[in-house]
């Protein structure tokens, strides 16, 4: 096994409102290898996309602030450096794009000229070069007449487009990884196939790690090696992803992939998770899924439960993980194990 | 865009048509005429008073006067002349309106200069000492009415004699070189110009700071952020970009409240403007004074307007008249 | 395989709360606001000192003490001019010192005690009960000043009283005028559209685009300059509405398109109920909240509107106090210097009461934020 590019280790992120405190990320660890494509899955609520942002930083720092842990990226721990620091990172060697394409990308600058910043900015290169420059990674993106589209607004182009514009920018500068925050959810269906398939192009020309935000589990079938999952703050379960779909070891996961709806299956009402995301100003005692869980035991309720590895590289944080791989239990039932 | 132009100014004929009726009616309605004052004057004729009544038209029915005005206005420019200054009313005018004009434009100087800056400023150090110390004085200026705030710098002007306590030009103005002239208008333009602008700036500034505190929570500017700009960058050249387009909105709603900010400060600082001009003429009488005033303010408004939307257009990527 | 439980969650659902109506969440919002509470309680000691203005002033507002002229606020002490400490407060009195210029200087030898319910010129208490009592004074034949005389010898303190009365007022009578009207025309304007909504929106355009001050003062020439002052109270009034509703004309109306559209709008159509019933009753009701907060912070405009008219000179007219031509007096720069408390009493009045107005309007406008009402986050 190589070295990982990026190793997340305990992180807690936390946010200290006036409302109290909310444990956003709460022992968060996760890696990503070079070339590799990283699925982190979750309902809102769960700590998916705080995570992101505090690998580059950009948790808001009022309320929001790392408390514990380590991001650890070629040897340094992104969480301690400064922010010059950082910002030599950011847009460089870890790149970022985010849900909403829409309100992404700065209404009053051309596209051209969002893209051409970068590269002005970690490059040093003279204008006319970063605009030609532009107008290559605009190709690269598949956008057709690049030449005419560097000049244009954000609001003279499509949501597909602009999020395509979003991947130039973001890529500008051949970061290693690029982290992407539910890049497809706002967008149509075909648009969203046309953006996931243009990523997966990308990451093989340009051999860079991909962290890939969704709560899509179609998404993640399509494009990730790996999947994590998770849950209220925490990684419930982290796997390859032919072992999150036929060999999961959680019940939520398990529940997530129950609900799918399954075309050519004899007509049944969906399955539900049954309750809701707890607050994450309040969480359960012991496992903080147990109120939800259909498969729940006394000791569920009272401990948390202990990180476990099953095969080497399958993890999951559940009393009953060792059942559930021994055959013995199928929380959500024959639905659970997908082909 | 010049279509655009060109067909606002086209919808404009009709309203200032509709402002010289409005104007000419009031001063027909008003009691007496300009020549009351001569009337009492023992020293006049009945018979010159009559047949200044007959030059002037005084004593023709109203729609032929409003015709004549109208005739003469479209077709030869003619604004009709000041009783009460015998000189043409345009003469008058034009005069008063430039000066009201630089007040104008000396005023927002004082009103953008500083409310993006302290607006900006109270912003990035929200909820800080700076922050609220800023909103409370803000909210302060916001209720000084210029009238007050007229008087108050006029105390101080007299008291301290820093600056001078009215006019626009010192006595000895003719004798000094162009500098001097344009300083010596300068100095006395400082005054009016704070009356004038500090309502404005402290409503501007609020806005600039909720504007800017509503643009830092958007997308963009995360990924700003996400790109590796420095904060200064992100701050100044993605956020207050964005935050002071509203406010280039609001600037033509708030013209009229400009104009009529410059007469207050125009009369208590004698300043010459328009305001004063029309303030003199409603109270001699001064028929064709104070319609030429009324329209041509009117007129200065609608240019405003005009000039904030095409401001807008510049600013904002976004909107586009064509 | 072990049975699936779709088990209901355990957790306790939260027992919810009963709905509270918008006066109630309104009222609650309203209170957390301190600056609000405190600007709507100055306002609340203003309206009340306004209303009981002839107790309060310890003379009426015409009356002349021809050896007082100009003079200086009398200061209220405790300790008298050998030292000792008085508990009831009094003032000294004066003797004139300087006749050309008008100053004055204290004696300290004698003390005039605060008398409270004193006997003065008799008046009608809220215009119907005839008595003579005042709130305070001194012993006659001694006058007290507190804040000073103006030039022809009268009480600035009851002057400003007095021109409470008038410049207060203004504001709540024109806003109830020009808010009627631009209510029923804008209303009209929106719901019918057609040829009815074009000749009031032009209207409103042309007398928008006259400022504001030009478009006063060329109306108030339409009035004779000399009115007895009831009716230039009344003429400043109008004239203020005339050009008020305008605004909120154009305002009301673009609400009402919008509601115009909504589903109950249609029903009660739909029902056959009278088209004007349904502007009132229906729509309208719903604007209310925005016309609350803009009256507020419309008023003050209306207040400063006289203040400017008096101050030039076009407003009310002596012997009778408004707040404006109290100013007029200060607008000389000898007076300025030599008596600033003739600018400073009229001028603290004016920012103070402008100042409460736009608390109470900030307040108002956070307590009717739609947002805070249906209980969601506000950022």
């Amino acid at each position: 096994m190589s070295e990982p590019l990026l190793a997340i280790e305990n992180l807690q992120t936390h946010f200290f409102t006036d409302d109290g405190v909310v444990r956003a990320v709460d022992g968060v660890s996760y890696e990503l290898r070079a070339g590799e494509t990283l699925a982190v899955v979750g309902e809102s609520g769960s700590g998916k996309s705080v995570t992101a942002l505090s690998i580059l930083q950009l948790v808001p720092s009022p309320p929001g602030r790392i408390v514990g842990g380590r991001i650890l990226f070629k040897g340094r721990d992104l969480a301690r450096l400064s922010a010059a620091e950082m910002r030599a990172i950011r847009g460089k060697e870890i790149s970022m794009i985010f849900q909403e394409p829409m309100t992404s990308l700065n209404p009053v600058y051309t596209c051209g000229e969002q893209i051409i910043e970068s590269l002005v900015l970690h490059e040093k290169l003279p204008r006319r070069e970063a605009r030609a420059r532009a107008i290559e990674m605009l190709k690269l993106v598949g956008i057709s007449l690049p030449d005419q589209r560097v000049d244009e607004y954000p609001h003279q182009m499509s949501g597909g487009m602009r999020q395509r514009v979003m991947i130039a920018m973001a890529l500008a500068c051949r970061p290693s990884i690029l982290i992407a925050d539910e890049p497809t959810t706002a967008l149509d269906v075909t648009i969203q196939a046309q953006i996931l398939e243009l990523l997966n192009r990308l990451q093989g020309e340009l051999g860079m790690a991909v962290l890939l935000i969704t709560h899509d589990l179609g998404v993640v079938a399509e494009t990730a090696d790996r999947v994590a999952v998770m849950y209220a703050g925490q990684v419930v379960e982290y796997c390859d992803v032919n072992s999150a779909f036929k060999r999961t070891l959680h019940p939520y996961t398990g529940g997530l992939l129950a609900s799918l709806p399954r075309l050519g299956a004899p007509r049944e009402t969906l399955r539900v998770i049954p309750g809701n995301v707890p607050n994450p100003s309040s969480f359960p005692t012991g496992c903080r899924f147990h109120p939800r869980c259909p498969v729940v035991e006394d000791r569920c309720r009272a401990k948390e439960p202990p990180i476990l590895t099953f095969d080497g590289d399958h993890v999951s944080r559940c009393w009953r993980a060792d059942e559930i791989a021994g055959g013995k239990l199928r929380p959500f039932g024959e639905e659970s194990s997908r082909v | 865009m010049r279509v655009f132009i060109l067909r606002r100014l086209l919808q404009v004929i009709p309203l200032l048509l509709g402002i010289s009726a409005l104007t000419f009616l009031l001063m027909q309605l008003a009691p007496g005429d300009f020549l009351d004052t001569m009337r009492e004057n023992p020293g006049i004729s009945p018979e010159s008073i009559e047949s200044m009544k007959t030059r002037f038209g005084l004593d023709r029915p109203w729609h032929v006067q409003y015709a004549l005005y109208l005739r003469n206005v479209l077709l030869r420019f003619d604004f009709g002349q000041s009783f009460s200054l015998h000189q043409p009313v345009f003469d008058v005018l034009r005069e008063g309106m430039l000066n009201t004009l630089l007040l104008a434009v000396a005023s927002a100087v004082v009103t953008w200069g500083l409310a993006i800056p302290l607006g900006v400023w109270a912003a990035v150090r929200q909820h800080s000492w700076v922050d609220k110390v800023l909103s409370m004085m803000a909210f302060a200026w916001l209720s000084v009415p210029e009238v007050l705030s007229g008087l108050l710098l006029l105390l101080l002007a007299a008291s301290t004699g820093l600056f001078p306590v009215g006019g626009m030009r010192s006595i000895d103005w003719d004798s000094m070189d162009v500098i001097g002239k344009a300083l010596n208008i300068g100095h006395h333009l400082v005054l009016p110009a704070i009356v004038v602008g500090m309502i404005p700036l402290a409503s501007r500034m609020r806005q600039m700071r909720g504007n800017l505190l509503d643009v830092l929570r958007l997308d963009y500017v995360t990924t700003a952020r996400a790109k590796g700009l420095d904060e200064r960058t992100v701050i100044f050249k993605h956020a207050v970009r964005n935050a002071v387009n509203p406010l280039i909105t609001l600037f033509g709603f708030t013209i009229g409240a400009l104009l009529s900010g410059a007469l207050v400060a125009e009369i208590i600082f004698s300043w010459p403007g328009l305001g004063r001009i029309t303030y003199e003429a409603v109270i001699t009488q001064d028929q064709y004074l104070v319609l030429g005033a009324v329209l041509m303010a009117s007129s200065m408004l609608i240019v405003g307007n005009l000039i904030a939307d095409l401001l807008l257009a510049a600013a904002d990527p976004r909107i586009s008249y064509d | 395989m072990t049975d699936v439980l779709p088990a209901p969650p355990v957790e306790e659902v939260a027992a919810a709360a009963p709905p509270q109506s918008p006066g109630r969440i309104f009222w609650r919002q309203f209170r957390k606001s301190q600056i609000a509470v405190i600007g709507a309680a100055v306002l609340l000691v203003l309206y009340t000192l306004a209303l009981v203005a002839p107790f309060v002033a310890p003379y009426p507002q015409e009356e002349m003490d021809r050896g007082n002229f100009n003079h200086p606020p009398m200061a209220l002490r405790w300790v008298d001019g050998e030292g000792r400490f008085h508990v009831w407060p009094f003032v000294h009195p004066t003797v004139l010192e300087n006749s050309a210029r008008f100053t004055y200087a204290e004696n300290r030898s004698r003390i005039l005690p605060l008398r409270l319910f004193v006997r003065g010129a008799p008046y009608r208490l809220l215009g119907l009960i005839p008595t003579n009592t005042h709130l305070f004074g001194v012993d006659a034949p001694e006058r007290i000043n507190l804040f000073g005389t103006d030039r022809q010898g009268r009480d600035v303190f009851s002057r400003l009283l007095f021109g409470a009365q008038v410049s207060l007022t203004v504001g709540l009578v024109g806003i109830a005028i020009s808010f009627t009207l631009g209510l029923m025309l804008g209303g009209i304007s929106g719901y019918f559209g057609g040829w009815v909504d074009n000749v009031i929106m032009r209207t409103t355009e042309l007398l928008l685009t006259i400022p504001g001050l030009y478009l006063l003062i060329a109306l108030r020439a339409i009035f004779p300059s000399d009115m007895p002052s009831h009716q230039v109270y009344l003429s400043i009034v109008v004239i203020l509405a005339f050009i008020g509703w305008a605004t909120l004309a154009r305002v009301i109306r673009g609400m009402v398109l919008s509601i115009r559209r909504l589903e109950y709008v249609a029903a009660a159509e739909a029902l056959g109920v009278g088209r004007l019933r349904i502007i009132a009753r229906h729509i309208l009701p719903n604007t209310m909240s925005f016309v609350i907060v803009a009256a507020t912070i419309a008023i003050p405009g209306y207040i400063l509107g006289e203040v400017f008219l008096s101050f030039i000179g076009l407003g009310v007219q002596e012997p009778a106090a408004s707040w404006g031509n109290m100013l007029a007096d200060a607008r000389s720069i000898r007076v300025l210097r030599s008596y600033p408390w003739m600018l400073f009493a009229p001028g603290a009045a004016i920012f103070v009461t402008v100042l409460s107005f736009n608390f109470l309007g900030d307040g108002l406008r956070d307590a009717l934020d739609p947002r805070r009402i249906l209980g969601g986050k506000t950022s």
